[in-house]
């Protein structure tokens, strides 16, 4: 290996060279890889933050129950009791009409004036449960079995939407990440080889001066390394860019969704789309040397 | 001294002697077509020799058969006393330092300078920039063309062209010397500064070895000549000329 830190001059002067022999098609090669690695980081960033805001919800997923409003705090004390046993049931509390009304405030933001328009507070008192996702059919069935109890609003619709995102953004990234794997491998394999063809006459004096393979070989190798860490860096500004809008859009009106952080989403996907570019480069430079191996 | 002994020295000598030893050689290419049958050829340590032969005849199979660019069907070539009929692919960029060559259109980089392209035969076995320094020049001054070391192929004369083919081949200080038709593409008197070049070099101990076509090199040089036909060798003859 250190032969090939002491030729380093000649080998990026090669690589210079081979692109620029196919300036045109290797420019397009790195745009076309460019793009397909950025839908790779938009698909995986949509597939790591609808996990990651799943994951968030399902930890504090809890349903509200309303009572009979002529409930005594007593009775309360002993409903809340009861649902407490249930299996499934983390923990129970009643949120009086104030914090209730509190709260709806804080969702709303800027929108809370609305509120105003109300002479009394319209919001009533409820119990809420904390509880183990899994478990919430049971559980419900359990509280409509319950006496005073007038209606359980559960977050199921909004849960189970969540989850079908999530299930299509896995379902994509995984279709999208072997796609990226196959097409950037594909692409860079031509280009080495389009690169090995043009160069063909030069290889072959190189083997005749007694060059070593890997001396001849090198430069390809770092030609596709360079244009697939090339696809990766742009892929990963631009995915930058506009998961920095996507964020500002989220985060501002949706407070209360809870995304992963922007810092360490970006870093992540940078490591991530960098290595995995530049393992693309390597095997399908591998590839295109070896497939014209036999021919020269 | 023993018989036994100054046998086992004449036997070394001559082992050492001996450059190159081909011993029934012989090649078919994929369409059956017989290229070279039956080939020996002895070639001692700093001998001259020409190969000659109409158009098809083998020449540069032969060449091309010593280089391990293809390998013979039958037959032992042995170079150096190595049998290079047994050499691993990785092993043939070791055999190939060993031997200079210069072919008909000469080759060269064409993005790299006269001095680049013969520093460069001297950077691909992975010589220490220091000797390349140092050798560059005295085979450039050797072949005349000290003052042309900063041009590109493109702007040199297609004689001057091979003599830094020349440079390039001798000066890793190959044991031989392989020439498939150096002059082919130039006129008489260029050609002869190639041949003045070529016996310079022979001299200096590298044995030459070249396929050629020309007749009146051949003729006035009284070296020693190996006639192919239709892939047999017809004729092996010391201070030969191109004709019988
Ligand atoms: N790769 C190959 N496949 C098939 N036939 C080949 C191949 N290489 C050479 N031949 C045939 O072998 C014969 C000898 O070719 P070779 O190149 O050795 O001739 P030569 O003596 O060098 O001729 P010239 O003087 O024209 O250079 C020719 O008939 C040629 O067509
Ligand atoms: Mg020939």
């Amino acid at each position: 290996m250190k032969k090939y830190f002491y030729n380093l001059g000649y080998f990026l002067k090669e690589v210079k060279n081979i692109i620029s022999l196919n300036l045109l098609s290797n420019m397009v090669t790195l745009l076309s890889i460019a793009l397909i690695l950025f839908i790779l980081t938009m698909v995986i960033s949509g597939w790591w933050i609808s996990g990651d805001v799943l994951g968030a919800i399902q930890e504090e997923a809890e349903i509200s129950v309303y009572f009979d409003e002529k409930f005594s705090d007593e009775d309360i004390a002993f409903l809340i009791k009861d649902i407490k046993i249930i299996t499934g049931v983390k923990d129970a509390r009643l949120v009086e009409e104030i914090e209730a009304h509190e709260r709806m405030e804080k969702i709303l933001g800027k929108e809370a004036q609305v509120l105003e328009y109300f002479d009394d507070n319209p919001f009533s008192s409820f119990i809420e449960v904390n509880i183990q996702l899994d478990k919430v059919n049971i559980i419900i069935e359990s509280l409509n079995d319950m006496r005073g109890i007038e209606y359980i609003r559960d977050n199921r619709e909004v849960l189970n939407r969540l989850q079908n995102i999530s299930e299509i953004f896995s379902f994509l990234g995984i279709l999208v990440v072997a796609a990226a794997g196959m097409t950037t491998l594909v692409i860079i394999s031509h280009i080495i080889r389009l690169g090995i063809h043009a160069n063909r006459e030069q290889i072959n004096t190189l083997r005749l001066l007694g060059a070593p393979e890997g001396f001849i070989a090198f430069p390809f190798l770092l030609a596709g390394l360079f244009l697939t860490i090339g696809g990766s860096i742009i892929a990963v500004s631009l995915s930058g860019f506009i998961l920095k809008h996507i964020y500002g859009q989220i985060s501002g009106p949706l407070p209360f969704i809870p995304l992963p952080s922007f810092g360490e989403l970006i870093s992540n996907l940078r490591v991530l789309i960098i290595v995995a570019g530049g393992l693309l480069g390597l095997v399908g430079g591998l590839f295109g040397l070896l497939s014209t191996r036999k021919a020269l | 001294m023993s018989s036994f002994k100054q046998l086992q020295l004449y036997v070394r000598w001559k082992g050492r002697d001996l450059l190159i030893e081909m011993v029934n050689v012989s090649k078919k290419f994929g369409d059956g077509f017989r290229a070279l049958h039956n080939v020996s050829i002895n070639i001692k340590n700093g001998e001259f020799v020409f190969i000659v032969g109409q158009s098809g005849a083998g020449k540069s199979t032969l060449i091309k058969l010593l280089l391990k660019e293809i390998s013979a069907d039958s037959g032992s070539i042995i170079i150096n006393n190595k049998d290079i009929s047994k050499l691993k692919r990785k092993e043939i960029p070791y055999l190939r330092r060993n031997i200079g060559v210069v072919f008909q259109d000469f080759r060269l980089l064409q993005d790299k300078t006269v001095y680049e392209n013969v520093a460069f035969a001297m950077e691909v076995i992975e010589a220490p920039g220091k000797d390349i320094r140092r050798k560059v020049p005295i085979v450039l001054s050797l072949v005349g063309l000290s003052k042309k070391s900063d041009l590109y192929p493109h702007q040199l004369s297609g004689g001057e062209q091979q003599r830094v083919s020349l440079a390039r081949a001798i000066v890793n200080g190959p044991s031989i010397l392989i020439a498939d038709e150096p002059t082919g593409n130039l006129d008489p008197d260029t050609s002869w500064e190639i041949m003045k070049n070529l016996n310079e070099i022979n001299h200096r101990g590298t044995t030459v070895l070249m396929a050629t076509h020309a007749k009146d090199i051949v003729d006035s040089m009284k070296k020693r000549v190996i006639e192919i036909e239709e892939g047999i060798v017809i004729r092996d003859e010391q201070r030969g000329g191109y004709e019988v």
